[in-house]
């Protein structure tokens, strides 16, 4: 399915290019021809494994050009590297060095694994080269490539989210749950962790195989970047492939970092942990208050101190100034019994009031425990239903 | 008329009294049967569960060691045998839904959240765990990764298998939860997921109270390791 967007004009120009760029393809599928030999353009050597990969099948056989021959026996090495990620290789990869000195990871996440995490499924090659053949690219139609980054995802995904809720309702263990959703998202939604590995420096593989194959690049530039697109087409300006195995920029980078957490998890779980509270969160600083709204702070004051058997909240004018000029002020303190709740001005007694049961509210919900380890845990007995 | 305005019904005061302030009195009247829109309901037609069994009981049972609600919760759930120490309060709010008393008293809301994501990290953790994969090749540090995401380790401790060992445990007619149309069914009105938020939320209390090495215990010899929970 072809996305359209953009002006009218240069989208006209790409469906040119791309249906010049399929005539070719034809032209080449005319003069195939079945048997042929593989002569290697390898530039970096892969070790040889129990998976190989079958060869590329040639249907409409008959053509052997050379450079046709070249392209496959590229495409087909270069499977293999992605299938197996060989650690010599791995460790050619100048971006997976860096990377791994950067985020300072232990030797036993070795490049390879690093590899994997920068992996998703989605960037799984088809087995049939799909510019030989004008067919659908269908399931059957890839590899069971196993050395990627989606149980990682998973994995990293469930350990993250509880770290982030334990780390919330550790601070804060009154938060109402719609607030708590809200902050855990602030600390752990897509955008946010695709911002953190963007500042890490990864790079998405935005090159399509046969650019690749053109400027004769090494298999290990392509391992130490983001690959979450198959890239057998060029991505041009204004044209767009969508299918089921592609997904957004944002989430695949955001694959990254929960695999990286998972495979931290295999090695030492403390490390996971840690990595988690360097990198996402301690030292971001989110304003709980401000995630609060409350549609109607008396009623729902009234309500807390009935459950916790406090005495009726009473609102009492505190200070004004200026009542008969344009800017009056009013400060209104909120009381039950003897005790002050809380506090709020406003240029009216309603809106004083009104501000004044919110600063109430807003000590009970965001209330934080002491560090004080003989302080007994504090269990949230739920959010006030109004 | 005074009683319009406060939206009381005053019962056994004479008229003339009323100009006397300090001779009123008020009787609040609370009205059970069919609802009507302004007037005080009697807390014992709502303080009750869809099975019959009173709140106001139970509560005066805390503390007891003769009583029969919280002594069947520890014995089924075996907290002794895990050396896990669990209050009655706290065991009565994870057996409380929101949906009960209209929130009044404390509900299990947080304590679910928080089991809830321990229970995923441990249901994952067994299931990459314990997979039996003929081809080693693709494991990381002897965990098999690729088994995430499959229909098989997702039915790991899912709603419906927590939900049916309530069931066979006889623990789904101790929770306090109120029904959305009582005239249809328990299942019509969500009862497997009350049940199974029940069980997170007393995963997550010990959590909280006991930490994580006696939870974790807890949670894989007897949820992981229990064939009617992980089937």
């Amino acid at each position: 399915m072809l996305k359209l967007y953009g002006a009218a004009a240069p989208m006209r120009s790409q469906l040119l290019k791309l249906a010049i760029s399929r005539s070719n393809v034809w032209r080449y599928q005319r003069s195939i021809k079945t048997s042929y030999s593989f002569y290697s353009t390898e530039t970096v050597p892969t070790t040889p494994t129990s998976h190989t990969v079958s060869p590329i099948p040639l249907s409409i056989g008959e053509i052997q050009t050379p450079q046709l021959l070249e392209y496959k026996n590229y495409y087909q090495n270069l499977q293999q590297t992605l299938r197996d990620l060989p650690n010599e290789v791995c460790d050619q990869s100048t971006a997976l060095v860096t990377l791994h000195k950067r985020l300072g990871l232990p030797k036993e996440f070795t490049t390879a694994l690093l590899s994997r995490c920068l992996t998703c499924r989605s960037s799984n090659l088809p087995t049939t080269l799909p510019s030989t053949q004008n067919i659908k690219l269908h399931k059957k139609n890839y590899s069971n490539q196993q050395r990627d980054n989606y149980g990682l995802n998973i994995f990293g995904k469930n350990l993250l989210t509880f770290q982030t809720v334990k780390y919330l309702l550790d601070k804060y263990p009154r938060l109402p749950t719609p607030v708590l959703n809200v902050a855990v998202n602030a600390y752990i939604s897509d955008e946010v962790l695709a911002s953190i590995v963007k500042s890490w420096g990864v790079e998405s593989e935005t090159q399509s195989v046969m650019e690749r194959f053109l400027r004769n690049e090494p298999a290990d530039v392509t391992l130490g970047k983001l690959r979450y697109f198959n890239n057998l087409k060029r991505i041009s300006d204004g044209v767009e492939c969508i299918s089921k195995l592609n997904f957004s920029e944002t989430a695949a980078y955001s694959l990254v970092i929960r695999s990286v957490i998972a495979t931290l998890w295999t090695i030492d779980e403390k490390l996971a942990t840690r990595f988690i509270d360097d990198h996402i969160l301690v030292g971001r600083k989110l304003d709980i208050a401000r995630l609060f709204e409350f549609e109607q702070p008396t009623r729902e004051l009234a309500r807390l101190c009935e459950r916790e058997n406090l005495k009726r909240p009473v609102s009492r004018l505190m200070a004004e100034s200026g009542r008969l000029s344009k800017s009056p002020v009013f400060i209104v303190g909120v009381f039950s019994g003897e005790e002050k709740l809380g506090e709020g001005f406003g240029a009216s007694l309603k809106e004083a009031k009104a501000k004044a049961a919110s600063d109430a509210l807003m000590k009970w919900y965001c209330y934080q425990p002491t560090k004080d380890p003989n302080q007994k845990t504090v269990i949230d007995p739920g959010t006030v239903i109004v | 008329m005074l009683s319009n305005q406060l939206g009381r019904s005053l019962i056994g005061i004479n008229k003339s009294c009323l100009s006397q302030r300090n001779s009123l009195r008020f009787i609040t009247y609370l009205h059970s049967g069919d609802r009507v829109r302004g007037i005080k309901r009697d807390p014992t037609s709502y303080m009750i569960n869809p099975y019959g069994l009173t709140y106001e009981t139970v509560q005066k049972e805390k503390g007891l060691a003769t009583s029969e609600f919280f002594s069947k919760i520890r014995n089924q759930l075996p907290l002794k045998k895990y050396n896990i120490a669990v209050d009655d309060n706290l065991l009565l709010q994870c057996f409380t839904h929101k949906s009960f008393a209209h929130g009044k008293v404390p509900y299990n809301e947080k304590l679910f959240i928080m089991g809830s994501h321990f229970l995923k990290v441990q249901a994952s953790l067994y299931s990459i765990q314990n997979d039996n994969v003929k081809d080693k090749d693709f494991l990381i540090n002897g965990l098999n990764f690729n088994t995430l995401g499959s229909n098989k380790s997702k039915q790991i401790l899912s709603e419906c298998n927590l939900a049916q060992l309530m069931e066979s445990l006889a623990l789904n007619k101790l929770i306090f939860w109120k029904k959305r149309n009582v005239n249809e069914s328990n299942d019509f009105n969500g009862e497997p997921k009350i049940a199974s938020s029940v069980l997170n939320s007393v995963v997550g209390a010990i959590l909280l109270t006991n930490g994580v090495e006696k939870t974790t215990l807890f949670v894989t010899n007897f949820l992981l390791k229990n064939k009617k929970a992980n089937i």
